[in-house]
C-alpha cells in the first residue's frame, strides 16, 4: 500500500505530532503512524475525523489517485 | 452493571480480531490432533475424549451456524456438489488412512487394515458429503434471502 504523504503533510502544516493528532481523534499513535505509512486503511469514520481536525477534504487526504488505489 | 468502554482503537481492534482468529484455528486443529492422537493411543476408550468432543462440537456448531446465518461459505471454495465431493473424498481418505494405520499397528493385519481403509473412507466420505451438501443448501438459501432483503 502507498504511503499517505498528504496526511503527513497536512499534520505537519498544522504543527501537530503524530501523538497530538492521535489524541485529538481518539486513537493510538501507532494507528496514525500506520495510516501515514500506508499500512492501515482507516474506516470512513476515522477518515472524516482526521479531515475535520486537519481542515482538509476527504479527497485531499484520501482521494483517489493511482497510488492510493493500490492495495 | 455498566459495560466498560473498549481501550482499543479501530486498528488495534482489527489486530486483536486477527490474533483471536489465528488462536481459534490453532486451538481448533490442536483439538482435532489431540483427539486423533488420544484415540490412537487409547483405542476403545472414547469416554476419555468426551470433553474434547464436546468442545470441538461446540466450536464447530457455532462456526457453522454463524456462517449459515450470514450466508457465508468459504473464502475460496464454492458451495457446489463437485467441490463438496472432492473435499469429502479428501476427508474420507485421510480419516480412512488414519484408521487403517491405527488398526495395522494394533493387530498387524494388512488385509484388515485395507478393509478398514476402504470402509472408513467410504462411510466418512458419504457422511461428510451429506452434511456438507445440507450446509451448502442452507447457506445458499440464506444468502439468497439476505441478497433480496431491503
Amino acid at each position: 500500500m502507498a504511503k499517505n504523504l498528504a496526511l503527513k503533510l497536512a499534520r505537519v502544516q498544522k504543527d501537530l505530532t503524530q501523538k497530538d493528532l492521535a489524541e485529538i481523534v481518539g486513537v493510538s499513535r501507532q494507528t496514525i503512524n500506520a495510516i501515514e505509512k500506508g499500512e492501515y486503511n482507516p474506516t470512513i469514520k476515522l477518515c472524516r475525523k482526521l479531515c475535520r481536525v486537519l481542515g482538509k477534504s476527504l479527497d485531499e487526504l484520501f482521494g483517489e489517485d493511482d497510488e492510493n488505489e493500490e492495495d | 452493571m455498566k459495560k466498560t468502554e473498549s481501550q482499543l482503537d479501530e486498528m488495534q481492534e482489527q489486530k486483536l480480531l486477527k490474533t483471536e482468529h489465528t488462536s481459534f484455528w490453532l486451538a481448533f486443529w490442536g483439538l482435532v490432533a489431540a483427539i486423533l492422537v488420544q484415540s490412537a493411543l487409547y483405542p476403545g476408550d472414547l469416554r476419555a475424549l468426551a470433553g474434547e468432543f464436546v468442545v470441538l462440537f461446540l466450536c464447530s456448531g457455532y462456526l457453522l451456524l454463524g456462517c449459515i446465518k450470514n450466508g457465508i461459505w468459504d473464502r475460496k471454495l464454492k458451495p457446489n456438489w463437485q467441490t463438496n465431493l472432492k473435499m469429502s473424498l479428501l476427508a474420507g481418505c485421510l480419516f480412512g488412512l488414519f484408521q487403517a494405520v491405527r488398526v495395522y499397528l494394533q493387530f498387524h493385519l494388512l488385509l484388515g487394515a485395507a478393509v478398514v481403509l476402504v470402509l472408513t473412507a467410504l462411510f466418512t466420505t458419504g457422511l461428510c458429503f451429506a452434511a456438507v451438501q445440507i450446509a451448502a443448501v442452507l447457506t445458499k438459501k440464506r444468502k439468497q434471502h439476505l441478497e433480496n432483503e431491503e
